[in-house]
């Protein structure tokens, strides 16, 4: 533990001991790589080698990720994380990955036309596809709604929750829409939520195709554990946001390694009040710790890696 | 080349069915976007604050409008979650009271409609297919081993599956003339059109 980063934090937060998380994403990564693979192979194998498969390896981090969370969330509501559940959480972490390159990758005017097709998707169920990686896309998305019951009024909801804060975050990206008239503490205030719903309606998106029958009391906690993945994930891409002039909560305020240890802080006193005692919830406050740790870390070398830097962190 | 699985290549298929103007995009396949229903549901979840209201609770902070959850029925957690200003109450949860035999009835009914010509060209071919014409000497065969109570019921399923079509069929015509949507193919055509001009 990173006893130096905050002395408020060596209270016994890391539940799952370290070389056992290690472990467990070690092996975990083996059965994801497992599952994707022969999609990826099958739809869009450029993607395993292009820039030596880069690409390929950074979308089974997320996934692995995913998987991990998946794990845990499955475990909070006392349900086992089995070879169905971890093809969920594969698929999904795969869908987000795709998802956020035609949002990220390929300019401002792609990203708002792939909007603009994904929400025929959702509201007609139509999409076109125009390559590979959309071919990719879709596939992986096809499958993942056929596990579940995608008419769930909860899950229906999640996913138009999270459509609609991605688009509110592609439209805020470089210009917030109403900034030459709002004071700049309510512009922070709106790249906060945005980012907190983005990450929050994901979780809750994973945590329903696995747990379908999850409390109500449970999803307001782990929509908050999702949120603080988003704050983490933002301040690790920080230096590249800037770069390509994106807004976020994290790049525009004032002391960001401040502001995310008390959002920090504040989670992981929400998870242990509110979650049951379980193994679950260890595994989840463990996995944020670790995540924390490592983005702090990120932020600090990709400072000195300039603009370019693609480093896939585990 | 890694066969591919034919869940995949149904539904790939169903979106090049769009394109290939046989169906009307017009209609939904799947509609997953649920903001419509939404609005008449009892009560919302802020899934910040983890608090359950009723629907249009004036407590419901502003900065929770993007994370507000439609809810029919909380179940038993109504009391861990309830807002102490509004305190919904189990009284008030409605589950979807609609009719779900005349659901499927619809569904299947919108299926016929919005895939009428894919079927009939299908089963043309299915027809005249080695396949097909197996399966009606098999069905022949079966149909005559029936006793006449068997058969009675087979025909007014028959006549009932008859019965629907025609009446899709019919109600299609009806809206056509009345201006509301006319049959895919033509409206693809017309489609077709437009991005020509474009």
């Amino acid at each position: 533990m990173n006893r130096k980063s905050s002395s408020r934090m060596d209270s016994p937060i890391v539940t799952v001991s370290t070389p056992d998380l290690d472990e467990l994403i070690h092996t975990q990564r083996k059965s994801v790589e497992k599952n994707l693979s022969g999609l990826v192979r099958r739809y869009h194998p450029a993607m395993l080698k292009t820039s030596d498969g880069l690409e390929y390896r950074k979308m089974v981090e997320l996934c692995n990720k995913m998987s991990l969370v998946g794990l845990a969330c499955s475990q909070i509501a006392g349900y086992p994380f089995d070879a169905r559940r971890l093809w969920i959480s594969s698929l999904f972490g795969a869908c987000c990955f795709l998802g956020d390159s035609f949002l990220d990758d390929f300019g401002d005017e792609a990203a708002r036309e792939y909007l603009g097709r994904y929400e025929l998707l959702i509201t007609r169920g139509w999409f076109e596809i125009r390559n590979e990686r959309e071919r990719l896309f879709y596939v992986i998305l096809s499958r993942l709604f056929a596990e579940r019951d995608v008419l769930d009024v909860m899950l229906r909801q999640a996913i138009v929750g999270l459509f609609l804060s991605q688009k509110r975050d592609v439209e805020m990206r470089t210009e917030l829409p109403e900034s030459r008239f709002v004071p700049r503490r309510r512009q922070l205030q709106l790249l906060r939520a945005c980012a907190r719903d983005r990450s929050g309606h994901a979780i809750t998106v994973l945590s329903l195709m696995l747990v379908p029958e999850l409390p109500l009391r449970y999803h307001s906690i782990i929509y908050a554990a999702g949120s603080l993945i988003m704050h983490i994930d933002d301040h690790g891409d920080c230096h590249f946001d800037r770069y390509y002039n994106r807004l976020t909560f994290m790049n525009q305020v004032k002391d960001p390694v401040r502001a995310l240890r008390t959002i920090f802080e504040r989670t992981i006193a929400r998870l242990k009040e509110g979650l049951p005692e379980s193994a679950g919830r260890d595994l989840l406050i463990s996995f944020l710790y670790r995540y924390y740790r490592t983005r702090l870390r990120k932020h600090r070398l990709e400072k000195s890696r300039g603009a370019w830097s693609w480093t896939v962190y585990e | 080349m890694i066969a591919m699985d034919p869940g995949d290549f149904a539904a790939l298929e169903l979106q090049r069915l769009v394109g290939s103007g046989l169906i009307d995009s017009d209609q939904a396949l799947l509609r997953i976007d649920y903001r419509r229903e939404a609005k008449n549901a009892p009560f919302q979840f802020d899934m910040v604050k983890g608090t359950l209201h009723r629907r249009g609770c004036p407590s419901i902070p502003g900065a929770s409008s993007a994370a507000l959850y439609a809810v029919w029925d909380p179940g038993l957690e109504l009391d861990l979650v309830a807002c102490s200003e509004c305190r919904p109450s189990a009284g008030e949860a409605q589950s979807m009271n609609q009719d779900k035999t005349l659901d499927v009835l619809y569904g299947f009914i919108s299926l016929v409609d919005q895939f009428g010509s894919v079927l009939k060209e299908r089963g043309q071919e299915y027809r005249s297919s080695a396949k097909g014409q197996k399966l009606a000497e098999d069905l022949n065969s079966m149909f005559s081993t029936l006793d006449q109570t068997q058969r009675d019921a087979l025909r007014v399923t028959l006549d009932s599956l008859d019965g629907l079509v025609k009446a899709i069929e019919s109600a299609k015509r009806a809206s056509s003339v009345n201006g509301t949507p006319a049959p895919a193919t033509a409206r693809n055509g017309d489609h077709r059109k437009e991005k020509e001009e474009l």
